[in-house]
């Protein structure tokens, strides 16, 4: 026992860690974690334990809980501390419910009443420990049922500044748990916080009114005037208890935060309040960036230093504050601290992406271009995104041949998003379609596996659309094809662009069809069967344009279609019996030339190979968060990803209406009367798949989707309900909201919705396997001011059910067989109280919605029984599931 | 919300203090802590940032001799706040146990959550004053 000053006062609990601590295996570990969990289990069904027993066992199990093993009981001993007269009982109580429980747990509905409780009492300790309870775990039920206590308590002019600070904190929670709780007459009282004289307070406070003016900052509008002032107190006048002082400097964090919610905010015509704040800033400019040589120091210095910085290039109104950011910047860009360097390759990032002109940051690009090399990933990474930002056309041919260089050394995890951003850049900056075909085939060919499908599958989508590239495209193709090594990705894409295209080159005698056919056999049979088929689907095409090759062809479709692959097999067969068809109407309709990909998507493609046109860099956000495109590689992917089945529907253009399909849109979406986001929402997760998501004063966003297990599409309409504009609209998905889901925004909007106007994207998804977090994304644009927005998706897992009704006679059979493997579960799930009953069409309606095929139906007198079966496709399992579902009447 | 979770590792990855402050499953909530410690275990103190990509976050992290504080905040946060709200968080610890180590987060682990929940709640920064933290969480100490 190491601690003097704490003293632990649970001796059992200490002899238990003591033991575990000492055991020399796993195994005793296991031996002796069993035996206790066997005991305290026999302990607690003894009533007449005391208080401090069960404070102890509660927390042996919390021990045992934080070495990773999973606790499944002492939920109703902690529940019963809770109740405790004891602070350090009640603590205990607590302290598991908010590491076991979590706001999704049934359990939390539970502990609602003695929370209630400790937050209405009047010793302040236990207020404390309901409100830690409440910020910590709170619920969209708690924000139901407690907002306005966690409110009272807020307000109260008796509440201590420790209870005070929690209490704005709590609230913040259950404010995000249900934005429903806010009234535009709180904004007032949640204002004053800041005038609060313990700091503490206003540090909370200032995290309270940032959460919640980011969707109402015109409602906060009052607090920017004491913001500025306690900045200046703080800054200028060093105005600070002591206790806040942290190595000689201003409470750093309060600074930050501060400053943070200068950026939400708007600002207000006010001469001397902004010069006030130019002040400010010019202060910590001056004052804050000099290094010294307590580590401590500097890093809190420059906290606040970066975040001015993001401040100035919010505001973006004075060159000469500007002036000092770049000089800052530069500074910290060559700074011997690492974590320096770091900070301002992001700034830069930033700054880039605000402001006109990058001159000043790209005086920095040897630097820039040598972090790339860096030795920590995550300044490569920062690295990668200011360049990519910066980019243009007149730098992007030096810029591609250095990401080529990283590319060939980048470790795995970089890769995917280094490939991306070399296509992407590619795209955009190009001015020769020579170099940009040469360019993306060099790209394939050094990232092969490690670039994402949607590489080489939009070369093919730019050569298809653009008449220009197509030869030189074909000629590429044959001369890669024609070195011995060839990895499979590039062979994917050479294969298609030959099929396609080669006919277009087979005048030279030098590549002629006959020449490209041998370049073509000399991969196939090394290459994986993906690409096989591909080949194959190449090789159909050359029939049709070349019909005296066929001799060579048909014994090649012969071969393969006795391929162990079935895939493969039945391909290589149609096309043999396509093929070797004496009359090639079919086998012509078949190989009509691939139909040009959307318009719309490619609008921004079309202009490789004019350098007459100007194609600005991308500018356009308000948020910082929008402005990282690539953080995870695939949600600003810009590539389209349905339709992009080339592999097959490029070869069977009889059905290309099946590529189209997801992407037409439709305005007529029948509008939900209510506007209560959550009832929507469950309304389209339930039983229907099209209508309102979100709908304000300024923006109505509708969905329609469709569901192919495992496969799903939606499609998001935004109506801009106000006579202005929306501009810089832009949406991401959250990646880290789901990761068995890969959701793609596939098609984006254009940035602005004109007035009363309306814009579309279309969003895919594929479920992998089972999840239950259904994926967000957060919608940011600019009317004035810029605004934010989270919605969660509807997409839940049952929307890859698919309905499968068995035969009702075979239901207790079925239900036998899985039950005998433990695979039943039972639970009863209560509507509500004192409701007299749902209308049973509608519980029909929502067994239905949730993807049940429905066997049987029995209506008796008390109950109806639904005898229900379905399929759960998922990419990587697929369950069958029944279910039988009683439905009672009244009360059990 | 600014933090998604605090976590306290050792070098071996066992974990000292967990505090979710989003709703994941426990599924969900193991398989970060091991990403948490492959992530930070493999990366060098002295020539690498103290800042690493996570899932679409971002981790800011510090490490005090045999044991790895890691905080997980959004993207585009200010990283050298949390750097020194972890420093702040730790020299509380070291006076609260009068020159902690390793031990005393394992004996005293309920009361490390106590700690921590005068610093940092709702995912949210709460408290910054050390001298208010200690005098705070020593009069609760002698609560019964």
């Amino acid at each position: 026992m190491a601690s003097r000053n704490v003293v632990n006062n649970m001796k059992g609990l200490v002899q238990f860690i003591s033991d575990l601590r000492n055991s020399r295996d796993s195994g005793y570990e296991e031996k002796r974690i069993n035996a206790e969990l066997a005991n305290i289990r026999s302990k607690f069904k003894d009533s007449s334990l005391n208080g401090y027993q069960k404070k102890k066992y509660v927390c042996k199990l919390l021990y045992i809980y934080t070495l990773g093993y999973p606790i499944d009981f002492g939920h109703f001993e902690a529940v019963q501390l809770l109740g405790s007269q004891k602070y350090s009982e009640k603590q205990i109580g607590y302290l598991f419910i908010s590491l076991i429980l979590n706001e999704k747990d049934d359990l939390t509905n539970l502990v609602i009443n003695s929370i209630k409780k400790d937050l209405q009492s009047h010793l302040e300790v236990y207020n404390c420990l309901a409100l830690h309870c409440v910020a910590n775990i709170g619920s969209a039920e708690m924000a139901a049922a407690l907002s306005e206590v966690v409110q009272q308590l807020l307000n109260s002019h008796v509440t201590k500044p420790y209870v005070r600070k929690k209490a704005a904190l709590a609230l913040l929670r259950l404010y995000n748990k249900d934005s429903a709780i806010f009234k535009p007459e709180m904004t007032h009282r949640i204002c004053t916080i800041l005038q609060d004289e313990d700091l503490g307070v206003v540090t909370a406070g200032c995290s309270l009114i940032a959460t919640m003016a980011e969707s109402n900052s015109a409602a906060f509008a009052e607090a920017y005037n004491p913001a500025v002032k306690i900045l200046y107190d703080l800054i200028v006048n060093g105005d600070c208890p002591q206790e806040y002082i942290y190595y000689n400097l201003p409470s750093p964090w309060l600074s930050v935060k501060l400053l943070q919610l200068l950026q939400i905010l708007p600002a207000p015509d006010d001469p001397a309040l902004n010069n006030k704040l130019s002040e400010t800033l010019r202060y910590v400019f001056s004052n804050y960036t000099i290094m010294c040589s307590n580590v401590q120091q500097s890093n809190a210095q420059n906290a606040v230093v970066f975040e001015a910085v993001n401040l100035v290039i919010h505001m973006n109104s004075d060159p000469s504050l500007l002036h000092k950011c770049y000089q800052t910047l530069g500074n910290s860009l060559t700074a011997p601290l690492i974590n320096f360097q770091y900070v301002s390759l992001e700034a830069m990032a930033y700054l880039a992406a605000s402001v006109e002109n990058t001159y000043e940051i790209r005086k920095h690009m040897p630097t820039i271009l040598n972090s790339l090399h860096n030795r920590d990933v995550s300044i490569r990474r920062k690295a990668l995104d200011l360049i990519y930002l910066l980019c243009d056309k007149s730098t992007v041919s030096p810029v591609v041949t250095e990401l080529f260089k990283l590319l060939s050394t980048a470790d795995l995890s970089l890769k995917e998003e280094l490939s991306v951003k070399i296509a992407v850049l590619a795209e955009k900056s190009a001015t020769e379609a020579k170099w940009y075909i040469s360019t993306m085939m060099r790209l394939v060919y050094l990232a092969n596996e490690q670039a994402p499908e949607e590489v080489w599958v939009r070369v093919v989508q730019i050569v298809t659309n653009n008449e220009n590239i197509q030869v030189p495209a074909a000629q590429d193709a044959l001369s890669y094809l024609q070195h011995s090594v060839c990895p499979s990705t590039l062979a994917k894409l050479c294969a298609c662009i030959l099929g396609e295209f080669g006919h277009l080159i087979s005048s030279d005698p030098n590549t002629s069809a006959a020449v490209q056919l041998d370049a073509m056999e000399s991969h196939i049979t090394s290459c994986p069967s993906t690409v096989k088929a591909i080949f194959l689907s190449a090789y159909l095409k050359f029939c049709s344009v070349f019909p005296d090759l066929k001799p060579r062809i048909l014994p090649i479709f012969q071969r393969y279609s006795t391929a162990a692959n079935a895939e493969l097999q039945q391909r290589a067969y149609e096309y043999l019996m396509l093929a070797s068809n004496p009359d090639t109407t079919l086998l012509d309709t078949v190989c009509e030339e691939l139909p040009l990909y959307d318009e719309r998507e490619s609008a921004l493609f079309n202009r490789v190979g004019h350098s007459d046109d100007t194609i600005s860099r991308s500018k356009m956000i308000e948020r910082r968060n929008s402005y990282m495109p690539v953080s995870n590689g695939k949600a600003s992917n810009p590539f389209r990803t349905n339709g992009v089945d080339t592999v097959g529907s490029s070869m069977n253009s009889a059905a290309p209406s099946s590529r189209h399909s997801v992407t037409r849109t439709e305005t007529s979406i029948p509008a939900g009367s209510s506007t209560n986001a959550d009832a929507l929402y469950d309304l389209l997760i339930s039983s229907t798949n099209d209508g309102v998501l979100y709908e304000d004063n300024t923006l109505k966003i509708s969905v329609r989707s469709k569901f192919m297990p495992p496969h799903g599409a939606l499609i998001l309409t935004f109506l801009n309900k106000t006579a202005g504009a929306l501009s810089n609209f832009k949406s991401t998905i959250d990646p880290y909201s789901s990761t068995h889901l890969k959701t793609i925004i596939s098609r984006d909007t254009g940035g602005t919705i004109y007035g009363n106007d309306t814009a579309q994207q279309t969003i895919t998804t594929e479920a992998a396997d089972i999840f239950w977090d259904s994926p967000k994304v957060s919608i940011t644009y600019s009317a004035g001011t810029p605004r934010t927005h989270n919605i969660r998706l509807p997409i839940v897992l049952t929307k890859f059910m698919v309905p499968l009704p068995i035969l009702a006679k075979d239901f207790g059979y079925r239900w036998g067989q899985l039950r005998e493997v433990n695979l039943e579960r039972r639970s009863t799930i209560k509507y509500g109280t004192g409701v007299i009953g749902l209308e049973i069409e509608y519980v029909n309606d929502i067994v239905k919605g949730f993807g049940w095929g429905i066997c049987n139906r029995e209506e008796h007198a008390e109950t109806t029984e639904w005898l229900c079966s379905g399929v759960l496709k998922l990419c990587l399992r697929q369950d069958a599931l029944i279910l039988e579902l009683q439905y009672w009447l009244h009360d059990i | 919300m600014a933090l998604q979770f605090i976590l306290i590792q050792n070098r071996q990855g066992k974990t000292r203090l967990a505090r979710f402050f989003s709703a994941y499953t426990k599924q969900e909530e193991s398989g970060i802590k091991s990403e948490i410690h492959r992530i930070v275990s493999t990366r060098d103190g002295r020539h690498q940032s103290n800042f690493a990509d996570f899932r679409g976050k971002k981790i800011v992290y510090r490490r005090y001799a045999g044991l790895y504080f890691c905080v997980c905040v959004d993207n585009y946060d200010n990283e050298l706040v949390y750097l020194e709200a972890i420093h702040n968080f730790v020299e509380i610890l070291d006076d609260y146990f009068d020159n902690v180590c390793e031990l005393d987060l394992v004996f005293n682990f309920y009361k490390v959550y106590a700690v921590l929940d005068e610093l940092f709640i709702a995912g949210e920064i709460e408290e910054t004053s050390k001298a208010n933290t200690l005098a705070r969480v020593q009069r609760l100490d002698m609560l019964e």
